[in-house]
């Protein structure tokens, strides 16, 4: 009772933070297109209003911060609550999964943060229902759920990616992704099929007992392997693995630097979060059955080419991806090692270095942005289209942009350089042998 | 005295260290750590391609503390609060970010005892 009366609390508060404090009208600039000239009147006194309050800013963020809160709070409130249906419930909440999920909801929320005022609304749903098939793909305990659950990812990732496509590039490129997207999930679908073949059932738990009852009479091994290498592969695509991994370098260059930092962080922590729980509830069958091979093949090829691609790379965008091929080889080979503490350690460390660099490289961009603008003339820094065109002609595409940064400012070429430092993980053999 | 001793020691630890270690560099040891237990091999060719990618980062880093400014800098002073607004947030994240990282160089052996607990 208590549980419910806090979750109807922690609803209203929301709602009310919602549609009363972040639903009001913060746009400065952009262009009015109304008709009516008694609504354009009322919006600039609006707009007059929001300026003169100077905390209204601060009560913005202060909201989004609360909003992630509650969201933290009602997630440790259901893990209370999930007892009963811990046994044979669809949904399955262990303390480890509520710490990862955790993990990432704070980390979108950075991202979410990070964004302008200026970012549209749509694409602020589209993230949150990103965010919502991601918790219930990594809390689901049933095969029916997860595929729902997946579909709910891929479908708002394919929104987001398809959002603003307005080069022939960027099309063909979220194209290629959706298409490349839609085929591999057919591959998990025909796992699932097969799991359900030949136990009958989509229950986690029931699958596992009855996957053990078959391998130890030796019937039908060789189709529990084949459900199982259909559904990592689907896996191991989303998480863009050598040599699946064609279509992350040429997708993350033609999208925008804030959906490329979403697409290239969240995605990513929430797939390795999903294999985590699927080794953890399968653990018996896939050691039983050495399919853990599969991710040492996938980790040591990301590790190879990731790393020699990246060497060749000088769009920013691309050596990113590059370089996320590369620990995500790292990533496969600790849970190949079975040690899941560096796996979550190395998981988070990628995570936060990456984020990082996107919020520098966005800051850069962002004060270059700002200084241009005020050499721009009035109609077109008023004009929606114009601005947005201007401001994709301001992002950083090259390495050589960012030459000479520490004359720029030095704070942020510093915190360049240490994240660079972090993400290369090398250090001379000396002091490597000391720390030893 | 003492602490000009002390800030000799120091420096001297720095440049005897050159590189520092930070998170990344003990993310990737527990990995190669654990590997080479499974397969020696493996572990050796992650070493090699770590040695391999460390040398665009390293470039990467030379661009931009050593080179000439790019032309894509528009150097003119901001006036405009807008830019401030924005970019307040995004300085908080990186300076924490920053910090986090940076802390395992300046005492590891008190961040790597309790990573779980901060990470977790």
């Amino acid at each position: 009772m208590k549980i419910l009366i806090a979750q109807l609390l922690g609803l209203i508060i929301y709602l009310f933070l919602k549609f009363v404090v972040i639903s009001y009208p913060t746009r400065e600039g952009g262009s009015i297109k109304n008709t009516n000239k008694n609504k354009e009147d009322k919006r600039i006194k609006k707009l007059e209003l929001i300026k003169s309050n100077k905390n209204f800013l601060t009560l913005k963020r202060v909201s989004k911060l609360l909003i992630l809160l509650l969201i933290i709070f009602n997630l440790q409130l259901i893990s209370y609550s999930f007892e009963i249906s811990k046994k044979d419930g669809l949904l399955k909440l262990t303390d480890s999964k509520l710490i990862l999920i955790n993990k990432i909801l704070i980390i979108s929320g950075v991202i979410i943060n990070n964004q302008d005022n200026q970012s549209k609304t749509e694409k602020l749903i589209i993230i949150k229902t990103n965010l919502l098939g991601i918790t219930i793909m990594i809390l689901s305990n049933d095969w029916i759920l997860t595929i729902v659950s997946w579909e709910l990812f891929n479908m708002s990732l394919y929104l987001l990616v398809s959002l603003r496509s307005e080069s022939e590039a960027s099309l063909a490129a979220s194209l290629k992704y959706f298409v490349l997207s839609a085929l591999s999930t057919t591959f998990l679908l025909m796992g699932v099929c097969k799991l359900y073949k030949l136990t009958g059932s989509t229950h986690y738990e029931i699958i596992e007992t009855n996957l053990l009852h078959l391998i130890n009479n030796d019937i039908n091994v060789f189709y529990i392997d084949m459900a199982f290498i259909l559904i990592f592969f689907t896996l191991l695509f989303k998480l863009s693995a050598a040599p699946l991994h064609q279509w992350a370098p040429d997708l993350y260059e033609s999208l925008e630097t804030k959906v490329t930092n979403w697409k290239i962080i969240v995605p990513k922590l929430s797939v390795l979060t999903f294999i985590l729980v699927l080794i953890d509830n399968f653990s018996l069958i896939l050691i039983n059955q050495k399919l853990l091979f599969l991710f040492l093949i996938f980790g040591s090829l990301s590790i190879i080419i990731g790393s020699i691609a990246l060497y060749n790379q000088w769009l920013k965008k691309r050596l990113l991806a590059y370089s996320g091929i590369s620990h995500i080889g790292y990533m496969l080979l600790a849970l190949y090692c079975k040690d899941i503490h560096s796996f979550i350690f190395y998981m988070l460390i990628y995570g936060l270095t990456t984020l990082n660099i996107f919020t520098i490289l966005k800051v850069i961009s962002e004060i270059n942005l700002y200084n241009s603008k005020l050499t721009l003339n009035h109609e077109v820094s008023n004009n929606t289209y114009s601005f947005h065109f201007f401001k994709k002609m301001n992002e950083i595409k090259y390495i050589q942009d960012i030459a000479g940064l520490i004359k720029l400012n030095p704070f942020l070429s510093i915190a360049f350089s240490i994240s660079l430092f972090s993400l290369a993980g090398n250090k001379n053999g000396m002091s490597a042998k000391n720390s030893m | 005295m003492v602490v000009l001793l002390w800030l000799s020691l120091y420096f001297k630890k720095l440049l005897y260290n050159m590189i520092p270690p930070l998170l990344g560099f003990y993310s990737k040891l527990f990995v190669i750590n654990a590997l080479s237990y499974q397969n020696i091999y493996i572990a050796i060719l992650a070493v090699i391609a770590s040695v391999i990618s460390c040398v665009k980062y390293l470039y990467l880093i030379q661009i931009t503390s050593f080179s000439l400014p790019s032309l894509y800098y528009n150097n003119k002073p901001s006036s405009n609060k807008d830019a401030d607004k924005n970019i307040n947030i995004s300085s908080n994240v990186i300076s924490i970010i920053t910090i986090l990282i940076s802390l395992s160089f300046i005492k590891p052996v008190y961040l790597l005892s309790n990573i779980t607990y901060l990470l977790l």
